[in-house]
């Protein structure tokens, strides 16, 4: 993961480096406060992974001769269907519609939403780790 | 079926059902242009009144922007981009399937603005203030557009995380950084942008609501306000023409080296130009601004010109991929190079709009509209196109018709040219952008009726491809083999046609940037050899100094003159000149 730090280390670098001047220039503090939190969220997603390399190492992934058997094994838990994400995609749109329409919409939508968000978090949560 | 659909997490269904539901955005909102553009064909009002003018193109405007190209993005990264690092999956498939159903029930509360009594919002897909608000667009359609995008933009941003973390965490062993195919890098690039984009939308959307709902006064004039909605929207909006446009550069990227034969010229090049074209497109926003007089002109005029570099290195790429190459134009091949005529003719524009001197005097005008229309037209629909053509057999199992194809293509290109071109000229005549009607005396009658001619030649040639998508469903035989243009480079040709549920039954080794070119073609390693700077690890290609590092390769961003490809056939090895993988 080496590499993508550096990769986000750059895109916070170039936002910093943008950052100075136009705070100086500019006089748009809309604009400066937006160039300087992408600056800030890449640095922060740049030092996420930054540590997960300093605990992970190189993975197989990472390395030019890494062989496909290196990854035997389940590689993560896929979940095979699962009805919650459309259900919590309705909710949304429910709280959406119900800000135009009327508290009444919106208080269902966050009912529908609130439950299935439980399902979606519970579907799969296991006890025995 | 529809319950299987409703319950899905594979990535390839989901990526079918985005480019399905996108497709039909597309189709409803090239019906609205059409509308508009008969209207436009003949002087007076036919067939419109002028505030069902302005709900169609912005609804119009929207729908192409957000509803369409947007997901369309997330769409071919769904379908493909997994398969291309040989991962079984996306990281969190429950989360793609939920960006899914956001995005289609958002897109839907849009378009039902159409059938409130006071109609869909009719601001302009960029909804200025003060006209946004309560005050001057009362009325449902406008809060059903503004929430219905918030609701929408949920899938872009999620869908970002998504991929990114897919692709740092889900490559296969041996696929590093350096060896992904460049959609993947333009897909990773773009879901950069979007996380810096998007949320800026959502934030400034809700203050919106809040004004029209709540009373608030975030963008009253009063206060600057209406500065502020444009610096906050073009934050979002400039950065979302490059999220639209650099998957559709990666699709191109992929396509022009399989039908060159040729390895993708100056990979690194083609990297660090995406890079680079990220980060300068999150610092131009205010070259939409420069008329306000409230903006630092020169900063963003130069931030401007800047980003014509790394899309020139871009060009260069793609025209030393092509150069020498043992080209054959295929479908898919024709559309890429549609691609690069029009994105230039687009681009080249752009350099002119972005001095300020200049904008003043197109700005609003239908130059502009003919700008936009090259560049995203050019991208999104010339790209797309080519895409389909040349994963329809990895999507679907069969090979879309070549010959209605070609016809598809060549209608598609007159009919855009006819639409676009005059419109340059109407511009610089002083024709202006966003009005449903012009006076005979004006002298805009002839060239409108030409533009409004080529709209319906595109309307027809999407006919045609709709044909074809149903004979080719109907009537085409499936496709037996993994790589059926065969010459495919990247790791989704090494699988079936279409991928099983978990895309491969074994993964081939992984060692250079083209893996299913090796395992298809294990020849190709001692014959035929390209000396290419730049792309130093490729199915037969020879690096500049072996012994140099990839990855550190300092050739991408030369001057285009010292890369152009040093010759072929000096390959020290075996003595064949000419094997197919790179013959010339
Ligand atoms: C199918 C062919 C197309 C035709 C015939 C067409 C036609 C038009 C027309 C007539 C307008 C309104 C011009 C005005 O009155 O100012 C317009 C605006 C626009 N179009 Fe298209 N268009 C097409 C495709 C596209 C595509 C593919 C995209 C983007 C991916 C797009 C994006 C836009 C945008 C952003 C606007 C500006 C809307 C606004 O002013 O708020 N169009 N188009
Ligand atoms: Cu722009």
């Amino acid at each position: 993961m080496k590499l993508e730090a550096i990769l986000f280390a750059g895109v916070s670098l170039f936002f910093a480096a943008v950052t100075i001047p136009y705070a100086l220039y500019s006089a748009d503090p809309a604009g400066t406060a937006a160039v300087l939190i992408a600056c800030l969220m890449a640095a922060l997603v740049s030092f996420f992974l930054a540590v997960q390399y300093r605990r992970r190492g190189v993975r197989p992934e990472d390395r030019r001769d890494g062989e496909i058997r290196e990854r035997g094994g389940p590689l993560d838990f896929f979940p095979a269907r699962s009805p919650w994400p459309a259900m919590t995609a309705l909710g949304v749109a429910l709280l959406g519609t119900g800000t135009v329409f009327g508290l009444w919409l919106f208080i269902i939508g966050a009912g529908v939403t609130g439950g299935a968000v439980c399902g979606f978090v519970f579907q799969y949560a296991r006890t025995d780790h | 079926m529809v319950l299987r659909w409703l319950t899905t997490t594979d990535h390839k269904v989901i990526g079918n059902l985005y480019l399905v539901t996108s497709f039909c955005f597309f189709l409803a909102a090239g019906a609205m242009a059409l509308t508009m553009r008969a209207e436009l064909a003949r002087p007076e009002m036919q067939l419109l009144s002028q505030e069902q003018y302005n709900q169609l193109f912005t609804v119009h405007g929207t729908i192409m922007m957000l509803l369409f190209a947007t997901p369309l993005f997330a769409g071919f990264t769904n379908a493909i981009m997994p398969l291309q690092i040989g991962a079984p999956d996306v990281a969190f498939p429950r989360l793609n399937a939920f960006t899914y159903w956001v995005y289609l029930l958002g897109g839907l509360m849009v378009v039902s603005g159409f059938l409130t009594p006071g109609g869909a919002a009719d601001f302009g897909w960029f909804a200025y203030a003060p006209l946004n608000g309560p005050a001057h667009s009362p009325g449902t359609g406008g809060d059903l557009w503004a929430m219905g995008l918030v609701v929408a933009g949920m899938s872009t941003i999620l869908g970002a995380v998504n991929f990114i973390t897919t692709i740092i965490c889900l490559r296969a062993p041996g696929m590093t950084m350096f060896r992904m195919p460049l959609f993947t890098w333009n897909v990773l690039f773009t879901s950069i942008l979007a996380l810096f984009a998007f949320p800026v939308l959502t934030a400034a959307l809700l203050a919106l609501e809040a004004d029209r709902k709540f009373g608030a006064h975030i963008f009253d004039a009063a206060n600057g306000g209406a500065i502020l909605w444009q610096h906050l929207f073009w934050f979002f909006g400039h950065p979302e023409v490059y999220i639209v446009a650099l998957p559709f550069f990666g699709v191109v990227s992929e396509i022009l080296p399989v039908f060159s034969r040729k390895p993708l010229f100056g990979y690194i090049g083609l990297v660090g130009a995406t890079a680079a074209i990220t980060m300068l497109s999150a610092v131009v926003w205010a070259h939409h601004m420069f008329v306000t007089g409230a903006v630092l002109l020169p900063f963003f005029s130069l931030m401007s010109f800047l980003i014509a570099v790394p899309t020139g290195v871009k060009f260069f790429n793609w025209i030393g991929t092509l150069w020498k190459g043992a080209l054959s134009f295929e479908t898919p091949m024709l559309w890429a190079i549609g691609f690069l005529v029009t994105f230039l003719l687009g681009g080249l524009s752009g350099v002119l709009i972005a001095s300020p001197p200049l904008d003043f005097h197109t700005t609003d005008s239908y130059f502009i509209v003919a700008h936009l229309h090259y560049v995203l037209f050019g991208t999104v629909v010339f790209a797309m196109f080519g895409g389909f053509y040349f994963w329809w057999p990895k999507l679907t199992g069969r090979m879309l018709g070549e010959r209605m194809g070609k016809v598809h293509f060549w209608l598609t290109l007159v009919g855009f040219q006819t639409t676009f071109l005059v419109q340059h000229w109407l511009g610089a005549a002083g024709m202006p952008r966003r009005y449903a009607d012009y006076l005979p005396a004006d002298g805009f009658t002839v060239l409108n009726t030409v533009s409004s001619l080529g709209a319906f030649l595109l309307g027809v040639s999407t006919l045609v491809f709709l044909y074809n998508v149903w004979w080719t469903t109907t009537h085409a035989e499936k496709v037996t083999e993994d790589d059926p243009w065969g010459f495919g480079r990247s790791l989704e040709w090494a699988t079936s046609c279409p991928p099983p549920r978990h895309n491969f039954e074994a993964l081939p080794t992984i060692r250079s940037d083209s893996p299913a070119f090796w395992v298809h073609h294990p020849e190709a390693e001692e014959g035929a050899v390209i000396i290419a700077p730049g792309a130093p690890e490729s199915a037969g290609v020879r690096p500049a100094e072996p012994d140099e590092p990839p990855g550190e390769g300092t050739h991408g961003m030369q001057d285009p003159a010292s890369k152009r490809p040093p010759r072929k056939g000096t390959a020290p090895t075996q003595g064949t000149t000419s094997t197919k993988g790179t013959r010339s």
